[in-house]
């Protein structure tokens, strides 16, 4: 390490680096770039994940929510370590003259320089503006040596579908989410908001709704080695919203897409079916009645970005999260 | 069981539509292949229409359902913009378009339109709610409503609503009577009539602009605010619709429905609720108190125009008058500015200019609020660069590049107090990536969930020909001296005098 790592020297590049663009993109016609920032996003990842990733689903990101992008790698390691670079992600929006940049931090830090890190990590935030920090790995989640930079985000975004067992991950979470000072979210949540919604669009009939308080059983299924974070949201979800102790089944089946292949909601002899049957095409069953919708299954970015779009409080999330603790 | 679904998330799923038919009188016409169809397909790749939906198409011209399907799969083919056309979609989309040929003074048509809709309610199980969209010629809408009223299909098991597009009537009088015509078919609830320019993601976020910040709202008044100008500026000419709006006129397609529309949204009082009927009570009582212009008024607070021809760019552009379609001696305005005054205490005395026209320089609508000039400026004409200090300047762009400008002044970087304005700009794209729906998605989403709060209402409409009315009348008694401005620029010298007798000057978009 040549010099030490300031906040003043990170935005002293950051300056520089606009300046710099600014000048390439100068145009007879002037053009130039647009610096777009309506956020901070905190990226915690392993230092042995690949870089290209992240900044893949970062540029991605950007393109629907503009943000300063911090990507931290951590090393591990009890030697010190610390370093930095600045780039840009830019893009020209189709039919449009000016390219849109957004500025990339990337921190590499060791375990052992984590403290050093993390008040760096606060003064470059961008002033005024939310600030999300995205866990790419459960090892980051509640991290002792962040913990005031987890106090100054306004949302904290995990993925407990790579929690190795997700029930006292899932517990974890909800503790946070009752008690931490940001808002938590998970993308395993938003990865099932689309079978949320075929589920809901069913009850959209005021008919079909006499059915749910005389529901005995739902069952989820799914095509992992082990019940997925995905099955007990959605088994939770169910009976939160119904507002009673379902009792619910998880059942492995063969694997048509990959994680969630299917719910049943059963009253009594009466079921209602939605499973995946090819691709992206569900089916659903109510009855004798039969129709097919599609549910694609989205990306990294995307389920990133949903998050990003939603300030507030999530109501129905807190209250599933609640459900499951209890519950499972 | 209580009447709410406990399933739903407002938070994160999409708004909840209800099954509908949606009855497309004029399907074979430019509106529904440019802009309907595109926006019903770009619905169903977002999975947005309910599952229960149909939609049935209907024009003079004999098709089969299968014709129909091809001809709007040509029409996707060339004007599906963002969306992909994805052929899975396609199929599945395909099957839920019906056609029934016919003209509509025929009531046979309209019994069989009944049948067809019977079929797809069963099918498709729309619930019996309908949207008829009456994309037809203006002069048809009273038969069509008639029509469908005759034949008992404004009301069934379900909803029924109808859609019509502008112009609603070509004067005052013309616009009650079809206000009447249709009020005795559909209560005025279930009348929507149409201004794209109220579906315009930029024109709704005025509300957010105006009415979710601090900032604004206590100087949006006279005694910060001297002038607004509102710009809707199109650099092409009548493209091939010569004969149409050699009807029509600028006056009639653009400031009597659009920028009367825009101009309410940027005068009008807050509401006390984001509702449909809050909403447009407060853009109706706008309107209604705009001063009506006296005869001997006119002349000096309106100025029409007509493009002669010049050439622009190495290439030479017909005057309007050649142009295909239109007569050799045509007194048509295809260029109107007017100075409109709300009496009201919150505008009282500021002038509302508002322009537009065809072949002008660049294609663009904004709207310019301009301050007033600080009470006092402690520096010299040598601290100013030796230019008048402009007032600040707060531009709201519609389209293209959608977004907002504050122009103020700074101080120039050196030694000493020299001066220069700046702008501050905040462009929609960069802070708001997605992908806008177009104001068709938009609307017809509003129209089939029952929101009107984007559609005009019959006051508002009559309240918009009151004001253009005297305008209309007294150009309609003159010969004007035609051309009197050349393509490619932005309209006739009289434009400019009307501001230049109150100090002000048209600003260069």
């Amino acid at each position: 390490m040549t010099a030490a790592v300031t906040p003043e020297r990170i935005l002293k590049d950051l300056h520089s680096l606009w300046a710099s663009l600014g000048k390439e993109s100068e145009t007879p016609e002037g053009h130039g770039v647009l610096r777009a920032c309506a956020m901070t996003v905190i990226a915690l990842a392993d230092e042995n994940e690949a870089a290209a990733g992240i900044a893949r689903t970062l540029g991605q990101v950007m393109q629907d929510h503009p943000n300063r992008a911090v990507v931290v790698r951590i090393r591990s390691g009890s030697e010190p370590f610390l370093e930095y670079r600045v780039t840009a992600q830019c893009w020209r929006p189709l039919g449009r003259e000016r390219q849109i940049c957004c500025e990339q931090i990337e921190i590499t830090a060791s375990d052992a320089s984590l403290p050093d890190a993390e008040p760096i990590l606060r003064a470059i935030t961008a002033p005024d503006l939310p600030v999300a920090i995205w866990c790419r790995s459960p090892r980051f989640f509640g991290l002792p040596a962040l913990e005031r930079l987890y106090s100054r985000a306004n949302r904290i975004i995990v993925d407990s579908r790579d929690f190795e067992d997700p029930r006292p991950a899932l517990a974890r979470l909800a503790g946070a989410a009752a008690t931490g000072p940001g808002l938590v979210a998970d993308l395993a949540w938003t990865s099932v908001t689309r079978w949320r919604e075929m589920v809901a669009e069913i009850f959209e009939d005021p008919a079909r709704r006499e059915l749910i308080p005389h529901l005995t059983r739902v069952r989820v299924q799914h095509s992992a080695d082990a019940t997925p974070s995905t099955a007990y949201y959605l088994a939770a979800w169910v009976a939160a919203a119904c507002g009673t102790e379902l009792p619910s089944v998880f059942e492995k089946v063969a694997a048509v897409g990959s994680g969630i292949e299917g719910m049943v909601l059963e009253a009594g002899a009466q079921t209602i079916s939605v499973r995946r049957v090819e691709g992206t095409a569900v089916l659903i069953e109510i009855g004798s009645l039969k129709s097919c919708t599609a549910a694609p299954r989205l990306s990294e970015a995307e389920l990133l970005g949903t998050e990003l779009g939603i300030a507030g409080r999530d109501p129905v999330f807190e209250k599933t999260l609640a459900e499951v603790s209890r519950a499972f | 069981m209580g009447r709410d679904n406990p399933f739903q998330d407002s938070l994160r799923f999409e708004r909840r539509l209800p099954p509908c038919a949606i009855a497309i009188f004029g399907a074979n016409g430019d509106l529904t292949r440019r802009k309907l169809m595109p926006a019903l397909y770009s619905l169903a790749s977002e999975r947005r229409l309910p599952p229960g939906f149909a939609a049935i198409g209907t024009s003079r011209t004999p098709l089969s359902d299968d014709q129909f399907r091809e001809k709007i799969r040509g029409a996707l083919d060339e004007f599906l913009k963002e969306v992909p056309l994805d052929e899975e979609l396609w199929n599945s989309f395909a099957r839920t378009l019906f056609y029934v040929a016919g003209d509509t003074s025929d009531p046979d048509l309209y019994r069989r339109i009944g049948e067809k809709l019977n079929d797809v309610e069963r099918r498709f199980e729309t619930g019996g709610n309908v949207l008829f969209y009456l994309s037809l010629q203006p002069s048809q809408y009273e038969m069509a409503a008639a029509g469908i009223g005759a034949a008992g299909l404004a009301h069934g098991n379900g909803w029924r609503r109808l859609v019509i597009e502008k112009p609603f009537g070509h004067d005052l009088a013309s616009a009650r009577e079809l206000n009447e015509a249709l009020g005795r078919v559909f209560p005025e609830s279930s009348i929507y009539r149409i201004d794209h320019y109220l579906g315009k993601e930029t024109v709704q976020n005025i509300f957010a602009f105006r009415f979710a910040n601090g900032i604004f709202e206590p100087v949006w008044n006279r005694r910060y605010i001297g002038q607004v100008q509102i710009t809707a500026a199109e650099a092409i000419g009548v493209e091939g619709r010569g004969a149409y709006y050699q009807e029509a006129g600028a006056l009639r397609d653009m400031i009597q429905n659009h920028l009367l529309q825009v101009m309410s949204t940027i005068g009008m009082e807050p509401p006390a609720v984001y509702e449909a009927g809050a909403v447009r009570d407060e853009r109706a009582k706008l309107l209604r108190s705009v001063h009506i212009m006296k005869p001997e008024e006119v002349a000096l607070n309106a100025v029409p125009g007509q493009y002669g021809r010049a050439r622009i760019g190495g290439a030479d552009v017909p005057g309007f008058r050649e142009e295909p379609g239109v007569q050799p001696d045509s007194q048509t305005v295809t260029y109107a500015a007017v100075t409109l005054f709300v009496e009201n205490w919150r505008w009282a005395g500021v002038p509302f200019y508002l322009r537009t026209g065809k072949r002008l320089p660049r294609q663009v609508t904004d709207i310019a609020i301009h301050f007033n000039a600080a009470p006092h400026a402690p520096f010299s004409d040598g601290v100013s660069n030796g230019s008048v200090i402009e007032p600040d300047l707060l531009i709201i762009r519609i389209q293209p590049e959608e977004g907002l400008s504050l122009r103020f002044i700074s101080k120039q970087p050196g030694a000493g107090m020299r001066l220069r304005p700046v702008s501050m700009d905040f462009d929609y794209g960069a802070s708001f990536g997605a992908r806008e729906p177009s104001a068709y998605e938009t609307l017809l989403l509003d129209a089939m969930v029952g929101d009107s709060t984007l559609y005009i209402r019959q006051d508002a409409v009559e309240a918009s020909w009151a004001i253009v009315e005297p305008v209309l009348q007294s150009w309609a008694g003159q010969k004007m001296d035609y051309p009197n401005y050349a393509a490619g620029t932005w309209g006739p010298q009289a434009a400019a005098d009307m501001l230049t007798r109150r100090g002000h000057a048209w600003r260069r978009p």
